[in-house]
């Protein structure tokens, strides 16, 4: 039995952009334990529906993630649209999910990036920025804002996208299939990347279960749980949704997940240009918040959902999110116990974590 | 140009932000962007850096890593503030649990403005930086003061 | 199964154009939709107050007194509610972002408001026809406040839903015209919108009527937009006749008539029609 110690991991740390701090109770160069600490990114910011009217709270929630922005918007927005029983026109419910695919496109690919630059394959983290950066360049010219869109608002959408932009958006994404395919091989075929990813962080279908995982974490063990085979939000149950699901429970199968999406979201988004329909993308809402309602969307990470509450004034009574890497940190925090100490950044970054969207 | 005498290396610190402008950071690192060109280069170590980019306002729990990475730096060093939460707390200025911009714990040489700050809008800002850098870098060597890390090639 | 499955990718990078942007080197072409800073008119500005008002992040200030309009750059998240929110349209979103300084940079610009005219004033050379005796208007003040001809008021309730704070109250049925003193900012949109001209700031003064008048003939005529039915939905229930404040629609069964020159397009027909038959149209 040999010495344990504790190495701090966090919260700077060159591998992850964001503060968490893990303490990691490690045998040997073997993590024993793991212990999270979290709280550098709280804001606190569900308290301002307080001092902001329901209009200016759906800016608020936008910005508790910049790399899952849009789900937030869509999200605060479709909640307080159902606590004021206001029906969104179909066109701006058709634009909305398209908005939401590219958004989880970026996400993706910014994941692929950051594993690469994680396992030290540096020139595959330039690659997949590159490509990403042809999606910021369409969430640009049709919202405004490359992270932050500031689009979605209470009764629709602020801009109308037109139909031509639309297929130039369709043929742009053809067009970058073929090289996302080659990139995307090279993490699911390359030996000395596969090397690293197989076999490690194995998390099994029970638990992944009994710790309530959401996302492609549980896709990638056998859970095939996917918030857009639902009716609740979007366009979905019209476009032929079927959620991708890998069975072995390691890096190697989370990857082979969110490559899959990736492939999927611009199959998504080329079936949705050819249907959507012609019309209003607002309608015009007035009056006070009352009643309460509940959403649940699919963001990239996993299921996230967003409960609004009015009291008959326009300020609104309680904002409450609840986002997926809350639900994830418990399954990451399973994983840990027995990888390598050099093997930790990988783990943390599997998961995909968003701790600005677990603190807020 | 003058701001490409020396390279200068950067470290980055995300206090509360909400990662948008710290993509937009990790951004111009990749090929479009490309701040390699100029021999800037992203450490973890904050012994090795010139320039301090934070994002994020400060809250209780992270004031005091805030203020560790930049007493560690070395003289002479720059602080550049990304993203109006950096500057200004933005728009969670009346939250509980904000205390402020970063200059409200470690002083602030240059703000970048934006929500989330372009790229174009960061590279702007640390090529201010650098030449406030420059002038530090004079200064010191006007009082006569040796630098605390030793730098190749030059006159020192 | 394979090594080295980045090679296509590395040989065809080595042979294109880089993919870097060489900016600062070269100027960065802006797309139309970019959100990068605010900018003022300031001879339009009215400082009503109702963008700093909606601002999410309390960046803009507005000084009435004083007569300044300033805008934190540190603290704009460029969001363009105050560009929408503007009932002058006088806020532009600019493509450019703010220059990163040393400084936080709080930009102020004085502006202007010009007053009407006050009643005693008369100007020659200016048409004086038509002058209005308030005895029925709501008493004005020294502040300016919003007043309303109730004599020319059809109560259509067009300036109720221009109003961008919800100031005012317009009953048909009962013949209702009521202001929130505190709500309204006098921005004037409702003063633009009244089809009948019976609104204004201030006591109407008799120049100022006239200055309107002169405005309504030298101006260009605004596309009007009037109902348009949809004859298979019609079930010619004629509540919007009912409704109509100028009595311009006439909808007898298989005949659903509009008189144009009397329609003030208000929209309380489209509101009240329950088969939604009915849509607003501009017409030339």
């Amino acid at each position: 039995m040999g010495k344990k110690t504790i190495i701090p991991f966090g919260p700077q740390h060159p591998v992850l952009p964001e503060p968490v701090h893990i303490d990691l109770v490690v045998e040997d160069e073997t993590v024993v334990e793991a212990i999270p600490s979290i709280g550098f990114i709280h804001r606190g910011l569900e308290k301002l529906v307080e001092k902001r009217d329901y209009t200016q709270m759906v800016y608020v929630i936008e910005r508790i993630c910049g790399i899952c922005s849009f789900g937030h918007g869509w999200g605060a927005a479709s909640a307080i649209e159902g606590a004021m029983n206001v029906k969104v026109p179909e066109r701006a419910e058709y634009l909305r999910t398209i908005l939401h695919e590219l958004s989880r496109l970026h996400s993706h690919l910014l994941w692929l990036g950051l594993l690469a630059d994680a396992f030290g394959f540096e020139s595959l983290f330039m690659h997949c920025w590159r490509i990403r950066e042809t999606i910021l360049d369409i969430l640009e010219k049709t919202t405004g804002g490359r992270v932050i869109f500031s689009i979605c608002k209470v009764g629709g959408l602020r801009k109308d996208i037109d139909n031509e932009t639309l297929r130039e958006i369709s043929e742009t994404l053809e067009g970058i299939k073929a090289e996302l395919k080659d990139i995307t091989t090279v993490f699911i075929e390359d030996d000395s990347v596969k090397n690293r990813l197989c076999g490690v962080g194995v998390l099994s279908k029970e638990d992944a279960i009994e710790l309530c995982a959401v996302g492609p974490v549980a896709r990638g063990s056998g859970v095939g749980q996917d918030m857009r085979m639902t009716d609740n939000h979007g366009v979905y149950k019209d476009l032929d949704f079927e959620p991708v699901v890998e069975e072995a429970g390691d890096c190697y199968a989370r990857c082979k997940v969110r490559i899959g999406e990736v492939f999927q979201s611009i199959e998504l988004i080329k079936k949705a240009v050819d249907k959507i329909p012609d019309g209003p993308v607002d309608v015009p809402v007035k009056g006070n918040v009352e009643g309460e309602y509940m959403v649940r969307l699919e963001q990239p990470r996993g299921e996230a959902y967003y409960y609004a509450k009015g009291a008959g004034t326009k300020f609104l009574q309680r904002m409450r999110v609840r986002t997926p890497t809350n639900m994830n940190i418990p399954a990451l925090v399973k994983i840990l116990q027995g990888c390598d100490l050099a093997d930790v950044p990988m783990m943390v970054l599997t998961i995909d974590p968003c701790i600005s969207c677990t603190e807020r | 140009m003058s701001y490409i005498a020396k390279s200068p290396w950067v470290i980055h610190y995300d206090g509360s932000s909400c990662n948008g402008c710290d993509i937009e950071v990790l951004a111009c690192l990749t090929p479009m962007y490309d701040v390699e060109r100029f021999g800037i280069i992203n450490t973890g170590n904050p012994k090795h850096a010139d320039v301090f980019l934070v994002t994020g306002s400060v809250n209780e729990q992270n004031k005091d890593v805030v203020k560790q990475i930049y007493e560690q730096m070395p003289e002479p060093k720059v602080v550049v503030a990304v993203g109006i939460c950096a500057c200004s707390a933005g728009i969670f200025k009346q939250c509980y649990n904000i205390m402020g911009g970063v200059d409200s714990v470690i002083p602030v040489d240059v703000y970048v403005p934006g929500c989330a700050a372009r790229p174009e809008a960061i590279i702007d800002g640390v090529v201010k930086g650098l030449a406030v850098l420059q002038e530090k870098r004079d200064n010191m060597k006007k009082l006569g003061i040796s630098e605390e890390k030793t730098e190749e090639g030059g006159e020192n | 199964m394979g090594a080295f499955k980045i090679a296509k990718t590395v040989l065809k990078s080595a042979f294109k154009k880089p993919a870097t942007l060489m900016y600062p080197v070269v100027e960065r072409e802006w797309q139309e939709r970019t959100r990068g800073s605010i900018d003022i008119e300031a001879e339009k500005c009215i400082l009503c107050g109702i963008c700093s008002k909606r601002c999410p992040a309390d960046a803009i200030n507005v000084d009435r007194k004083g007569g300044k309009w300033e805008i934190h750059r540190m603290q704009c998240v460029q969001c363009g509610e105050c560009v929408e929110a503007c009932p002058k349209k006088c806020l532009e979103m600019n493509p450019k972002y703010t220059e990163p300084g040393a400084e936080k940079v709080i930009d102020i610009v004085d502006v202007e408001v010009k007053k009407p005219a006050p009643k005693a004033d008369k100007e020659d050379g200016k048409k004086n026809d038509d002058k209005k005796t308030d005895s029925n208007a709501v008493e004005a003040s020294d502040d300016d406040k919003l007043v309303c001809d109730l004599d020319a008021c059809v109560y259509c309730g067009l300036c109720a839903k221009t109003c961008p704070c919800d100031a005012l109250e317009v009953d048909r049925k009962a013949k209702v015209w009521k202001v929130d003193d505190d709500a309204c900012v006098k921005c004037g949109a409702c003063v633009d919108k009244c089809p009948k001209k019976c609104l204004s700031i201030g006591a109407p003064s008799d120049t100022a009527a006239s200055e309107n008048k002169e405005a309504e003939q030298d101006a260009e005529p605004v596309a009007k937009s009037v109902p348009v039915v949809d004859e298979e939905k019609c079930v010619y229930c004629n509540m919007c006749a009912n409704e109509c404040p100028s009595e311009a629609i006439s909808a007898e069964i298989d005949n659903w008539t509009l008189e144009e020159e009397k329609c003030v397009s208000c929209g309380a027909c489209v509101d009240v029609c329950p088969a939604d038959a009915l849509t607003m149209e501009t017409v030339k």
